[in-house]
C-alpha cells in the first residue's frame, strides 16, 4: 500500500496481567530523541528514566549498533544509532558479550572499540530495543507514555500480536477511532507509528 | 554404579550380554567414562559402522542421586560423521534410571549377523534382548508408544528413528523426557547411525524396585546440594533468564550483535529474528496453553525447556531450542515459529540432529534445491530424509556430504560437523573452540565458563590477543568436567560468578563418593578427558590441518561489522600445547 509521511497513532487497551505484548513489541525497537554526545548512562538515566541500580545490576548486556559496550560512562552516542538492552544471557556468547568484559577476549578486536564520534550537536534519534527481561520490566512504562516506531516494524510486530491474541481481548484504536485488529495493518498509511498501550484494570 | 553392562549384538549370530565390574574405569562417569572406554577399546581406524565400534551410554558421576541437575547422559563412540571420537549429551529420564540400576555404563558392541531390529529391556531382573520386526522403520514417537503399551508407563526409552536405521550421519539417539516423549536427543556426530549399525532400535529402562543412590556422607551431600540449588536460583541466568525464555533468549541479542548466521552464513543479521525470538516464542506458547518453563528431566531446577502446542492447542513438540530455531529459522531465512516447530518434531521423530539438518538445508538452498525463506520446501526436504529417498539419504548424511554432492563451496563445517548458531567471525573465541574441539564444530565443547574460577592458567587478560586461545582451552577442560559429573552445562553460569556455588558442586561430588577433590584435581580430570579424546583422533589420522575453519571465514567479511576470522593457524595449534 502507499505510504504517506507523518505518523499514525495506535492505541491498544489490553487486560492487566497480559504483558506478552510488551515483551514481543519491545524487541522491534522504539525511537527516542536524545542529546548528541550523551553517554550511554546519560541516555539510560535521563532519556529513558532508568535508575542506577537497574542499569548496573539488571542490564547485563548493552549493544550500541551491535557492538558490546563495557564502559557506559565513557561511551558516547554522537549519531543516530541503535541501543539494545538485555538481561542475563546464557552460554559462551552471554559471557563474552556481558558488560564488564571479563570474557571480552572472545569477541573480535573490531568489536572492542567505539566508532569515531562525529562532532554533531543537537538532538539525534536513537532506536531503543529492549530484549527479554528488560522488555518485560521496562516495556509497560515506556508504552504507557507512548513510543514511536517505523510503520514497517509495526507491521511485522502486528502480525505476531495477532497470532498471540487468540481470544481477541485487545481493543485497538487508530488515530482515536476503534478499529478491527485484523484490518489495522491495511489502515496504516504513514511512515511512523506512535504506539500507546494501556492496561485495563 | 560399580558395574558395566556389555551387550554384544553379534557373537555366534545371537546377541548376548554380560555384566562386569567397573575395574580400571572406576572414578569416571559421563563423558569421562565414554571417552575412556572408546579410546581404550575401539580401534581408531575402524569403520564407524563396523563391528569394532562401540556405543557407550553413561550417566554422570552423580547420576541416579537426589542431586540437582544430575540427570544428563553421555553417549560416546567413533563418529560416522567426523571419523573421530564423539561424546553427545542429552537430558531425559534414562540416565537416572540406568544409574539406579547400578550401571556406570551400557555398552553396545559387535554387530548382528542379520538385518534385524532388536529391543532390549534392562531392569532389576536382568536384560532381555528380543528381535521385533514390527519396529522396523518406525519413528521415535511410535516406537515409544509401542513400548509403553508393552511395558507400561513407568519405563524410559532410548531409541532411534528411521535415520538411525538407515545409518545416516546426522542420526541421533533419542531419550524420553518426564512425559515419556522422545524429545531429548544426544544429537551430534551421527551416533544414532552407530546404534542402528548394532541393530538396536530401542532400549527400555525399567528401574522398578530400585531406589535413589545414597551418598557416603548423606548429611554433607544434602547440605552441598541445598547450597548448589540456592546458587542456581539466585543467579540471573539460571534463576531468571533461562526459566523465562529458554535458550532462545539468545536470538534477538546474537542477531543484534551481528553474530547470527543467516542465509547459510552469508550475513550476521536476520531481518525476521524478532518473529522467532525467545520472547515471541514464550508468548506464543503461553497463548496456546503450552508450557514455557519445563525441565528435561526430574531434578532440573533451572528448567530451560518448554512444551510447544500447535495452533489448535495440541502438543506438537518440546520448545525448540535456540540452536534449532536458528538452524531451521534464520540460517534458512525462515521466520515462522510454527514451521520451525514442525521441523523440530519431524527431526525428533526421524531421529535427526536439528543443527546438522538445518545447516544442511541451508547448503541445499544455496545449491538451488529450494529458496531461502521457503518453509514448506524445508519441511519437504526433511520428509525426504524420513522416506529414505536418494535425495533424503544425501541430506541426512549432513552438510559436508550435501555440499560435495551439489558443488557448494560455502559449507560451514569443521571435521565434517556443522557449526552451530554463532558465526565464528563475530565471536572469535567460539571459532577457536569450533576449530580445535576433538568433537568437530561444537558450541558446547567450550560452553562452560568456569575457567578462571578453576584457576587454570590464572586470570586471562581479556584484551590480550592470546586471550581467545587460553580461554577456549580452559573452557574446553571445564566443560569436560561438567559433562563427566553428569550435570547440565547450564550450571556453569552460576559457578562462574559465585565461588560458593562452584565449591558446592565439588562438595556434592566429594560427599557422595567419599572423596577430597580440589579444584586442581577437577581441572586435571578435564585435561585427562581432553587428552584421551585428542589422542584417539590422532591415532585415527587427524592432524593439525583438521583443526581449521573453512577458508571462507578468513576471506569473506561478515556484515554488519565486516569482520573475518583472524585467529592464525599458529595460534590454533597452540591451544592444546600443554597436553
Ligand atoms: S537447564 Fe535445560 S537442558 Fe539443562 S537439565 Fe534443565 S531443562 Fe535440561
Amino acid at each position: 500500500m502507499e505510504t504517506k509521511p507523518g505518523m499514525n497513532t495506535v492505541t491498544i487497551e489490553m487486560p492487566e496481567g497480559d504483558k506478552g505484548l510488551f515483551t514481543v513489541s519491545s524487541g522491534y525497537g522504539f525511537s527516542v530523541d536524545a542529546p548528541a554526545g550523551a553517554s550511554i548512562r546519560e541516555l539510560l538515566q535521563k532519556t529513558l528514566g532508568l535508575d542506577a541500580d537497574y542499569i548496573d545490576n539488571h542490564i547485563q548486556t548493552i549493544l550500541h549498533d551491535g557492538k558490546p559496550v563495557d564502559d557506559i560512562d565513557n561511551w558516547k552516542i554522537a549519531r543516530a544509532s541503535t541501543i539494545a538492552l538485555s538481561g542475563a544471557l546464557p552460554g559462551l556468547f552471554g559471557a563474552a558479550f556481558r558488560k564488564g568484559g571479563e570474557y571480552a577476549a572472545l569477541r573480535p578486536g573490531e568489536m572492542q572499540a567505539e566508532d569515531a564520534a562525529p562532532s554533531k550537536k543537537g538532538t539525534i534519534r536513537i532506536t531503543v530495543k529492549l530484549f527479554n527481561l528488560t522488555a518485560r520490566q521496562l516495556g509497560p512504562k515506556l508504552l504507557e507514555k507512548g513510543a514511536r516506531m517505523p510503520a514497517e516494524s509495526f507491521r511485522s510486530l502486528w502480525k505476531n500480536i495477532l497470532k498471540l491474541d487468540t481470544d481477541r481481548s485487545l481493543r485497538v484504536f487508530l488515530d482515536g477511532n476503534k478499529t478491527d485488529p485484523e484490518s489495522l495493518m491495511e489502515s496504516i498509511g504513514s511512515e511512523q507509528v506512535h504506539l500507546f498501550v494501556h492496561l485495563l484494570e | 554404579m560399580d558395574k558395566i553392562l556389555r551387550i554384544n549384538m553379534g557373537p555366534g549370530g545371537e546377541p548376548a550380554y554380560k555384566t562386569e565390574p567397573i575395574g580400571d574405569f572406576a572414578g569416571l562417569g559421563g563423558r569421562g567414562l565414554t571417552s575412556a572406554i572408546v579410546s581404550k577399546e575401539v580401534p581408531p581406524t575402524c569403520h564407524a559402522l563396523g563391528e569394532e565400534n562401540k556405543l557407550v551410554i553413561a550417566p554422570g558421576l552423580l547420576g541416579g542421586t537426589t542431586g540437582a541437575m544430575t540427570g544428563r547422559v553421555s553417549v560416546g563412540c567413533k563418529s560416522p560423521l567426523t571419523g573421530g571420537i564423539k561424546e553427545a549429551n542429552a537430558g531425559g529420564q534414562p540416565a537416572q534410571m540406568i544409574a539406579r540400576l547400578g550401571y556406570a555404563a551400557v555398552v553396545l558392541e559387535g554387530k548382528p549377523a542379520e538385518d534385524k531390529s532388536y529391543k532390549i529391556r534392562i531392569s532389576a531382573d536382568g536384560v532381555e534382548i528380543t528381535s521385533d520386526p514390527g519396529l522396523k522403520m518406525k519413528g521415535n514417537y511410535d516406537v515409544v508408544d509401542q513400548m509403553k503399551q508393552e511395558y507400561g508407563d513407568k519405563i524410559a526409552c532410548i531409541s532411534i528413528g528411521q535415520a538411525g536405521e538407515m545409518k545416516l550421519s546426522s542420526a541421533t539417539v533419542a531419550f524420553t523426557n518426564m512425559e515419556q516423549r522422545p524429545a531429548r536427543h544426544a544429537a551430534r556426530g551421527g551416533i544414532g547411525a552407530v546404534m542402528g549399525s548394532k541393530g538396536v532400535k530401542v532400549i527400555v529402562i525399567d528401574d522398578s524396585g530400585t531406589s535413589m543412590r545414597s551418598a557416603k556422607d548423606p548429611e554433607k551431600f544434602k547440605t552441598a546440594n541445598r547450597a548448589f540449588v540456592a546458587g542456581l536460583k539466585k543467579h540471573p541466568v539460571t534463576g531468571e533468564g533461562l526459566p523465562a525464555y529458554g535458550t532462545n533468549v539468545l536470538t534477538n541479542v546474537v542477531n543484534e550483535a551481528g553474530g547470527y548466521p543467516t542465509f547459510n552464513f552469508k550475513t550476521g543479521r536476520f531481518a525476521g529474528a524478532a518473529s522467532i525470538s525467545g520472547e515471541t516464542q514464550a508468548e506464543m506458547m503461553k497463548s496456546r496453553g503450552g508450557q514455557v518453563t519445563h525441565g528435561c528431566h526430574r531434578g532440573c531446577v533451572i528448567r530451560c525447556s518448554g512444551i510447544w502446542h500447535d495452533k489448535d492447542g495440541h502438543y506438537l513438540t518440546k520448545q525448540p531450542e535456540y540452536e534449532t530455531v536458528w538452524a531451521h529459522g534464520g540460517n534458512c531465512g525462515i521466520d515462522d515459529l510454527d514451521v520451525i516447530a514442525t521441523l523440530d518434531r519431524l527431526d525428533d521423530d526421524y531421529g535427526i540432529d536439528t543443527i546438522e539438518m538445518g545447516a544442511t538445508i541451508g547448503v541445499a538452498m544455496d545449491a538451488g534445491l529450494a529458496e531461502f525463506g521457503d518453509g514448506e520446501a524445508a519441511i519437504n526436504l526433511v520428509k525426504e530424509v524420513g522416506k529414505g529417498t536418494p535425495l533424503g539419504r544425501i541430506l541426512g548424511s549432513g552438510a559436508a556430504v550435501t555440499g560435495k554432492v551439489f558443488g557448494v563451496e560455502r559449507v560451514p563445517v569443521v571435521k565434517n560437523q556443522a557449526m552451530p548458531a554463532y558465526d565464528p567471525r563475530a565471536v572469535q573465541g567460539i571459532g577457536v573452540t569450533y576449530a580445535t574441539s576433538p568433537m568437530g564444530a561444537d558450541h558446547t565443547a567450550g560452553y562452560s565458563v568456569t575457567a578462571n574460577l578453576l584457576g587454570v592458567g590464572g586470570t586471562v587478560d581479556p584484551l590480550a590477543p592470546a586471550g581467545q586461545i587460553e580461554l577456549s582451552r580452559n573452557l574446553q577442560y571445564a566443560t569436560a568436567v561438567i559433562d563427566s559429573v553428569g550435570m547440565c552445562l547450564f550450571v556453569a553460569f552460576a559457578t562462574l560468578d559465585q565461588p560458593e556455588t562452584f565449591q558446592a558442586m565439588i562438595d556434592m561430588v566429594n560427599s557422595f563418593h567419599g572423596l577430597a577433590l580440589t579444584a586442581d584435581d577437577v581441572v586435571g580430570l578435564g585435561k585427562k578427558v581432553t587428552k584421551m579424546e585428542r589422542d584417539f583422533n590422532a591415532r585415527a589420522g587427524f592432524t593439525k590441518n583438521d583443526d581449521r575453519l573453512p577458508d571462507y571465514f578468513k576471506k569473506e567479511a561478515l556484515e554488519p561489522h565486516n569482520v573475518t576470522f583472524s585467529v592464525t593457524d599458529e595460534e590454533l595449534d597452540s591451544v592444546f600445547q600443554d597436553l
